[in-house]
């Protein structure tokens, strides 16, 4: 048991060491995970710079062609264009921003509270401890649709109220984790001096203990990015989504269902950009752990 | 032991109680009217709508509303808004479609997804890791309307085969065992998609874990003493790294309302998911009530459960 | 740890096996083949007792399982069902001061009778006491009022209708027997007649020249009641229908249909524990008489045309229900409907789908198809894939498909103008709308065949006011606006919105600018939407977007809480508008929810309301559509076609009529190419006649 604590605490005293990465560049699933990541993320930066100076590449995404509507892929329109003639893979280029937007807000939402309670939990212990955790258990046990579709309802279905709702709804994952983390960490020698040494306990938790478990927490943002993806998908696919004529990849989905047996590729090229993205995220966050451990 | 029991139990009616009143007064301020008819139907006058409202307490202030809808909830009369129906009566005509949907559902996560766990984990490091690593991931980012449309698609336009409902329609069945078995297929593939998600999810859980429980000290002493190594495995590690799977059962029982509305509703599978999100869409808050109350009974019952199989399965775990 | 290794093997390798086999078995099964017709539904009935119910999918299905006493033919004319013959007359009923008053006027109208044969006085007069009741050949005020004239002014009592309203919080529900026990007037209390509408409302009709709202005024700290509706005739005039129902009808369990079940059905609407939304269509009726098994009388208790439509609704059975509470209907008859009709119900498998098999007994002959399965398939995909594998028989064609289809060679296209049309509201009491220019340039505004081309596919027409081609009050000579920018700009210009330099027009500081609503519950609505922003741009124009879920979105309507709205409506068969025009009908909840006001409008309103003959109906209704659409309270957008595609050659129509049975490919008519699916019949199956 002694012995445990002690190797436990060799890790965690641990910086990655040099080893650790080259170990991660060895990795080729890890190497394109993170060009792609990097490369979507590139994409959405561009996007966003070009249309802040108004210059749309390769087509204006909200404009209408009525007399160039549900055209197959094709040189001009390299994904087609939808039920408004309006070129698909614009579109997409957009709705790339916003799956990055969202992914990276809800996120930091869902972590932000997910954190304060869990390193709360996690750092006193006992009461408050279970107090916390009961009521997550509590929280777990709503039908998130519900608290969807009164959120979208009262607040209105903007970018941002989704953000917030998927962020409200997440972050109990990270809470368990964080929290199983500063248990652990609450045992280590160093923060028992820091407590005889007189240290807050908001300077400890703080300065002290969040570097330690930061690892755990980056790779459950990483991992938590494209749960929020495909989250926004899915509630763009119910008709909870952005408004129109924001384009994102649910939203396509969503406004193409209904054409898919005359025109598959409104639903088969998003899809399929969210597959690929969600399964870039994961691959990175997975090699990330391997890193950390 | 019993005191941990009846000290559960407790604090299960109180949850219960509690996650009940706050989603009823979550779904009743959320704006939107109840009434059954077409809103904009220009035959029905005030007076129609005033006796509805009567008839369904909707004229008494929201606790009082609460307290009458659980009243009816206990004695078996709540009726749906939707058609006066008993509200249970509905719930328990889909419950059976539900449960197989699920239940085939969990049989085949669990079980694929300790297989892929314990192949990943025995091979960690080599290329059969990072295979099944990858597979798991794919399965976990699927997004499951888009594999749905897909398969429906496929399956009927270009190959012909019925797939939609739970029985095929308008056939002339030979026997009965014919019949189930066309029960079945209708049944086996919304669950197989349905799983991947969970499946893959229980693989990496798994992985990780067994992984863990091979560092430990008691498994290089088994070595020594010269256990083979799929001995040491079958015997010793899985044992001590299910876990995971036993949180995964836990979890399992909600997701029979929650998770499950988009592919009932691409493959016309009648279960309760759908039932749960006509009622959210239409304000039938006493089916909502009712709803809410079995999750929430649901999830805490599991929580419970895989509370004693941990016990079980770990007799390191005290319960306290 | 054998075991552990074998079960976690076995289980998927079970599972795998199951599946194939499974699959297999499928797709070796040869489908039945049935003398069946399938239609594929989108939502599950709510309820098959025709009287509660309001959802498309019921009304579909009780459609084939009972019977009006009328019903509607090709052209959409009454003729009867359960009913062979039907009659209307008259009883109006003029009070007089004193029984001598009464008698001066008989004689006199004795002597008019003859003078004035089309006033259609019928039987000769009888005269009760003060009362003198007259019976008349056609229902009206018309000739009513032409008699009073004839009347010495003096002795007759002018007939007052008034709707009290109570205040709940102030008073109690007594306060209406307390102020009949008040007030002495003789001839008040005489020729009273309440009807209680509500807990909180009565109507009282009552002859006398007394005025009640003076009473109420200076008594108003004792009884606290407002006035919210007031009418005065100088007469009662009743209008009576008179049936003679059809002798050979049987109920599915084989008992007689008589006009006792015709009388329950109506006693059952207005009973507030049934809570039917055919209700507003009875509350008119005074009195019900059943002088025997095959003859029905029925007195309103004023004129109100729309009435008689409301005959078509579909009677139930009293043998069956009238000793149960309809608290019980619920889960026994509701799911098991016994009705009159072709078909008889079989089976409802909850959210798969509901069977009926033919009625052999049915009056009319038993039908050539052995049953009818209705398909419960919610979602549009799963719907179309249905049909094109033979599992559903019909498909209703979504717009941008229908391309598709007609140029399939193995498909047969309907397309016929439908019931609803779809507009833009403007919210009448923001300030933006006020202006009629402002309307009409938003009119001109916007290209609708443009709109019908890309949006509808070319299936639609334009639509040019309340009513829709289909319906046999439509005033087809209404040209619509036409697509003009300029006029739009012009008209804008006069009104005092200049462009602005951020190309968007203001007016004394004020940006043209408001938002529409839409829902997420319409495919078309933010289609249009967006389309309409385009166009609305260009002519300077700011139109912003919002879209809420179908709940919300009704709330607000509800509320007068929005701008613009896109919303559509679906008539029914008759020209009754009132409550969709009529400037009182602008309350929360009421369905002018725009709040048009229009007095000479109003007047028109009520005059089609007391209109019996169908000519003079046409006239007022084609004026009331034309001053509406002039007026513009609604951007009339436009009337989708109602489009069914079918496999080709696959049903054909054998009916009968007067002259025996007519066999047909099935065609449109004015009243669809569905009018008498009861007697369609599929190739392999043709009828025995």
């Amino acid at each position: 048991m002694e012995q445990k604590k002690a190797d436990d605490q060799q890790k965690l005293l641990q910086n990655n060491s040099k080893s650790n990465f080259t170990h991660f560049f060895k990795n080729p699933v890890a190497l394109i995970a993170l060009i792609i990541v990097l490369f979507l993320a590139l994409v959405a930066v561009a996007v966003s710079i070009l249309s802040y100076y108004g210059i749309e590449w390769p087509m204006n995404p909200n404009e209408t062609h009525l007399d160039a509507r549900l055209l197959q892929p094709s040189l001009e329109h390299w994904i087609g264009t939808d039920h408004l003639g309006r070129d698909v893979f614009s579109r997409m280029l957009h709705g790339t921003v916003i799956s990055m937007t969202v992914g990276f807000t809800a996120v930091a939402v869902s972590l932000s509270i997910g954190v304060s309670i869990g390193a709360v939990a996690g750092y006193c212990g006992g009461k408050i401890d279970q107090i916390l955790m009961r009521s997550v258990d509590a929280l777990l046990c709503f039908p998130t649709f519900f608290l969807i579709l009164t959120a979208v309802a009262l607040l209105g279905p903007s970018l941002i109220n989704i953000i917030v709702v998927i962020g409200l709804i997440s972050w109990t994952g990270t809470a368990r984790l964080v929290r199983a983390e500063f248990l652990t960490l609450r045992e280590t020698e160093y923060v028992y001096a820091a407590r005889i040494l007189g240290q807050r306990w908001w300077k400890l938790i703080i300065r002290h203990m969040l570097p330690n478990a930061a690892a755990v927490i980056l790779i459950t943002a990483i991992l938590g990015i494209p749960e929020a993806i495909l989250a926004e998908a899915g509630l763009s696919f119910l008709g909870f989504g952005v408004q129109p004529p924001q384009a994102t990849w649910g939203n396509i989905i969503a406004d193409g269902k209904n054409y898919f047996l005359d025109a598959w590729w409104l639903i088969f090229f998003p899809g399929l950009a969210i597959l690929m993205t969600a399964l870039s995220f994961y691959l990175l966050g997975d090699a990330l752990r391997e890193v950390a451990e | 032991m019993l005191s941990f029991i009846l000290h559960r139990l407790f604090l299960t009616f109180f949850l219960l109680f509690v996650i009940s009143l706050i989603s009823f007064f979550i779904v009743t301020l959320t704006p939107g009217s109840p009434y059954p008819w077409g809103e904009m139907n220009p035959k029905i006058s005030p007076e129609l709508k005033e006796a509805f409202r009567k008839k369904f307490h909707l004229d008494r202030p929201l606790p009082v509303q609460y307290y009458l809808m659980l009243h009816d909830l206990f004695t078996g009369k709540l009726r749906s808004m939707k058609d006066e129906l008993p509200v249970l009566r509905k719930i328990l005509d889909r419950l059976p479609a539900s449960l197989r949907l699920n239940i085939t559902a969990m049989l085949f996560s669990l079980s694929c997804g300790t297989l892929l766990g314990i192949y990943g984990a025995r091979h960690a490091g080599h290329w059969h890791d990072l295979l099944s690593s990858f597979l798991a991931f794919l399965l976990i980012a699927l997004p499951g309307f888009w594999i749905s449309y897909l398969v429906v698609i496929g399956l009927v336009k270009h190959v012909g085969i019925p797939i939609l409902g739970t029985q095929s329609y308008g056939i002339d069945f030979p026997n009965e065992f014919s019949r189930w078995l066309d029960q079945t297929w209708h049944l086996i593939l919304p669950a197989l998609i349905l799983s991947l998600g969970a499946l893959a999810i229980q693989s990496r859980y798994l992985r990780a874990s067994i992984i863990e429980t091979l560092r430990e000290h008691y498994i290089l002493t088994a070595h020594a003493k010269g256990l083979s190594s799929s001995a040491i495995f079958y015997k010793h590690a899985l044992r001590n790294s299910l876990r995971p799977l036993i949180t995964g059962i836990g979890m399992l029982l909600p997701s029979l309302i929650s998770g499950t509305v988009i592919i009932e509703s691409i493959f016309a599978y009648p279960g309760m998911g759908q039932l749960g999100y006509q009622a959210v869409l239409e304000r039938d808050y006493p089916m909502l009530v009712a709803l809410n109350f079995i999750v929430a009974a649901l999830v805490l019952i599991g929580n419970f459960i895989s509370d004693l199989l941990y016990a079980v399965v770990d007799p390191r775990v005290r319960l306290e | 740890m054998n075991y552990v290794r074998s079960l976690l093997y076995g289980i998927p390798l079970f599972l795998v096996l199951l599946f194939v086999v499974s699959l297999l078995n499928t797709a070796s099964l040869t489908v039945k083949k049935e003398n069946e017709m399938s239609l594929g539904i989108n939502a599950e009935p709510v309820t098959l007792n025709p009287i509660q119910q309001s959802d498309a999918s019921s009304a579909l299905v009780t459609g084939f399982l009972f019977n009006g006493l009328l019903k509607e033919n090709e052209n959409l004319e009454l003729v009867g069902s359960l009913a062979s013959e039907w009659s209307l007359n008259q009883i109006t009923t003029f009070y007089f001061l004193n029984s001598l008053g009464a008698e001066r006027a008989k004689v006199i109208l004795e002597k008019e009778k003859i003078a004035h044969p089309e006033w259609g006085i019928d039987t000769s007069l009888t005269k009760h006491a003060t009362q003198l009741k007259l019976t008349l050949h056609e229902p009206g005020y018309r000739h009513s009022e032409s008699i009073s004239q004839s009347l010495p002014k003096e002795s007759l009592l002018p007939v007052q209708t008034v709707r009290l309203q109570r205040d709940p919080k102030n008073s109690n529900p007594s306060i209406f027997e307390l102020l009949l026990t008040t007030i002495s007037e003789p001839y008040f209390k005489e020729h009273l007649q309440r009807t209680r509408r509500s807990d909180d409302c009565e109507e009282w009709v009552f002859a006398s020249s007394f005025s009640l709202q003076n009473f109420l005024e200076k008594n108003a700290s004792h009884f606290p009641l407002k006035i919210t509706h007031q009418e005065t005739h100088l007469f009662t005039a009743e209008p009576v229908i008179n049936f003679t129902l059809r002798h050979d009808v049987c109920w599915h369990d084989g008992v007689p249909f008589t006009s006792a079940d015709v009388a329950f059905t109506c006693h059952a609407i207005m009973d507030d524990r049934v809570a039917s939304p055919l209700r507003s269509y009875f509350e008119l009726v005074s009195k019900i008489e059943t002088p025997d098994p095959w003859h029905l009388t029925v007195h309103y208790r004023h004129p109100f045309s729309p009435a008689l439509n409301s005959w078509t609704i579909p009677i139930i059975p009293a043998h069956l229900l009238e000793n149960k509470d309809p608290s019980l209907w619920g889960s026994s008859f509701n799911r098991h409907p016994v009705g009159t009709g072709p078909f008889c119900f079989e089976a409802w498998k909850s959210n798969e789908y509901v069977r009926l098999k033919k009625n052999n007994h049915y009056f009319l002959g038993a039908p050539w198809l052995e049953s009818i399965a209705f398909r419960i398939l919610p979602d549009p995909l799963t719907l179309r894939l249905a049909f094109e594998t033979h599992q559903i028989d019909f498909w209703d064609a979504a717009p941008w498909a229908i391309k598709g289809c007609s140029e399939d060679r193995r498909f047969e296209i309907f397309a016929t103008p439908g019931n609803s049309y779809t507009y833009v509201g403007w919210n009448s009491r923001r300030p933006l709308f006020a202006d009629i220019r402002v309307r009409q340039a938003l009119a001109h505004a916007v290209n609708i065949p443009e709109m019908i081309q890309y949006l509808l596919y070319g299936n639609g027409v334009p639509s040019t006011g309340i009513f829709t081609p289909r319906m046999w009050c439509y005033n087809d000579s209404i040209k619509p606006f036409s697509y003009n920018p300029k006029k739009a700009a012009a008209l804008l210009d006069q009104a005092g919105w200049k462009i602005g330099h951020d190309g968007i027009r203001s007016r004394a500081g004020k940006r043209l600018s408001f938002t529409l609503l839409t829902s997420n519950g319409s495919s078309i609505g933010p289609d249009i939407a967006l389309l309409l922003q385009d166009k609305f741009r260009k002519n300077g124009i700011e139109m912003k977007i919002e879209t809420y879920e179908w709940t919300v979105y009704l709330k607000k309507l509800q509320e007068h809480d929005f701008d613009a709205v896109v919303a559509a409506w679906t008539l029914p068969d008759d020209c009754d508008q009132y409550d969709l025009w009529n400037s009182n009908q602008y309350f929360a909840g009421g369905y002018n929810y725009t709040g048009y006001n229009n007095p000479h409008v109003d007047q028109l309103l009520q005059e089609i309301r007391n209109e019996y003959r169908r000519p003079e109906v046409i006239c007022l209704a084609k004026e009331l559509q034309q001053t509406i659409y002039q007026d513009q309270p609604y951007l009339f957008l436009f009337v989708p076609k109602h489009t069914s595609v079918l496999w080709k050659g696959s049903y054909r129509l054998c009916y009968p009529t007067d002259h025996g049975f007519v066999d047909r490919p099935l065609e449109p008519c004015k009243a669809g190419w569905n009018y008498n699916m009861e007697w369609f019949y599929r190739k392999d199956y043709p009828p025995i006649k």
